[in-house]
């Protein structure tokens, strides 16, 4: 898929709102740059189109009490064909994780990557609260609990120094909502993102080490003939719908080196 | 040639193998046109200065869409700032010694035998260590 094709209005992943394939990581970088200047001027209109907007709707009705109708039929209309604009721009937002999350993961690959290296990605970006995610309710402590569970990001990649990573992020949403007296309701959220990472270090070059965790993430690791595989998972709780942080998958994948350590050049073959 | 004396990478790094086309105004390194950032006033700096120069508040901080594919000193702050909150030990897969980078813990070593040792001198030229060992 060209540069072209995916900025289009027929851009696949505008339509379905989600990508897959394998992507020169130059070529994905650049692609996933473009998307992401385009969501931060389209933000940016859509944000002055509304100002704009709700500007030209406090207009009409003060001149419509000042018995101005001609032009506040011109300020109402402005304001109409103003709120249209908020609204397609809108339907074609693409949630800002691709520039805040997406683009910076795809650079720190890059610059790890040889410069002809492909990686291979999934992404969806539908929202994690969209109801295409939802799953089966569940009841815990007598309390009926929406779910939601949406794997919006995976792929791997083979490194410059040999190692194969893997990693997989995905959002758990529950939700509880209660009813009180006199129509209120009482909601309550919790969010997790998971982040699964597998790092194939090449036996070469890198030794197993005691491991060495944080504490807060899972750690296994399985010693091989040609690579150790480290696996590492971690969970963000959040008490809200909280964006994914890209320093959350960065210390994973960290984490998963740090289980690791080079061999003395004595030790590796010519 | 003298060589970019930047190290590319971020979980593990090495050297970036281009050839230098001018110096950071901040510690005189000698950087390649891609790892030379021309936006400060007073002198471009190599994009590692200007990613602490931008963390420090001396410089505005680049967009997250900046720097085209390669990020530019967005990156490198990014880089910056993980090694130091999450004490990263990125291992480095090259031979120049270069003090620039003892502010990390790097875990430097030398990738198979048939490298060169090589140091980096003040004036910017490559200098055998080997041979030098072997002259002294």
């Amino acid at each position: 898929m060209n540069k072209a094709t995916l900025l289009s209005k027929n851009s696949p992943l505008l339509r379905t709102r989600s990508l897959e394939g394998t992507f020169p990581i130059n070529e994905a970088v650049e692609l996933f740059n473009a998307l992401g200047t385009l969501d931060e001027r389209n933000d940016r209109r859509r944000k002055l189109f509304k100002i704009f907007a709700i500007i030209g709707v406090v207009l009409t009705a003060f001149l419509l009490i000042a018995d101005l109708a001609p032009i506040a039929l011109l300020t109402g209309a402005a304001a109409i064909v103003l709120a249209v604009l908020v609204i397609r721009l809108g339907r074609i937002d693409i949630p800002n994780d691709v520039r805040l999350f997406v683009l910076p993961w795809l650079r720190i690959l890059a610059a790890d990557m040889e410069a002809d290296g492909s990686v291979t990605l999934k992404l969806d970006l539908h929202e994690a609260h969209d109801k295409s995610q939802r799953i089966a309710d569940q009841i815990a402590n007598g309390k009926q609990w929406q779910q939601y569970h949406h794997p919006w990001f995976s792929g791997r990649a083979t490194l410059a120094d040999g190692a194969r990573l893997h990693w997989d992020a995905v959002t758990h949403i529950r939700e509880h909502t209660t009813h009180k007296s006199k129509g209120r309701t009482k909601r309550k959220l919790k969010q997790s993102i998971k982040y699964d990472v597998s790092l194939g270090l090449p036996a070469d070059s890198f030794a197993l080490g005691q491991l060495a965790s944080r504490g807060i993430e899972k750690v296994r690791v399985k010693p091989g003939e040609k690579r150790n595989v480290v696996r590492v998972s971690y969970v963000a709780a959040a008490a809200s719908l909280t964006p994914a942080n890209v320093d959350d998958l960065i210390a994973t994948v960290a984490s998963a080196y740090r289980q690791a350590a080079p061999k003395p050049a004595a030790e590796q073959p010519t | 040639m003298t060589k970019c004396q930047c190290r590319e990478g971020f979980f593990t790094l090495r050297d970036c193998e281009q050839a230098a086309t001018a110096n950071c105004s901040k510690c005189g390194r000698a950087v390649c046109s891609r790892h030379f950032d021309r936006t400060p006033p007073g002198g471009g700096l190599c994009v590692e200065c200007a990613g602490i120069e931008e963390q420090e508040g001396r410089l505005p901080p680049a967009k997250a869409t900046t720097g085209g594919s390669f990020g530019g000193r967005s990156f490198y702050r990014r880089r910056d700032e993980f090694y130091r909150s999450h004490a990263h030990r990125p291992v480095y897969w090259g031979v120049v010694v270069d003090p620039y980078y003892d502010r990390y813990d790097v875990w430097s070593f030398h990738y198979h035998h048939h490298h060169d040792h090589v140091i980096v001198t003040d004036d910017g030229s490559d200098q055998d260590v080997a041979a030098s060992l072997m002259d002294s």
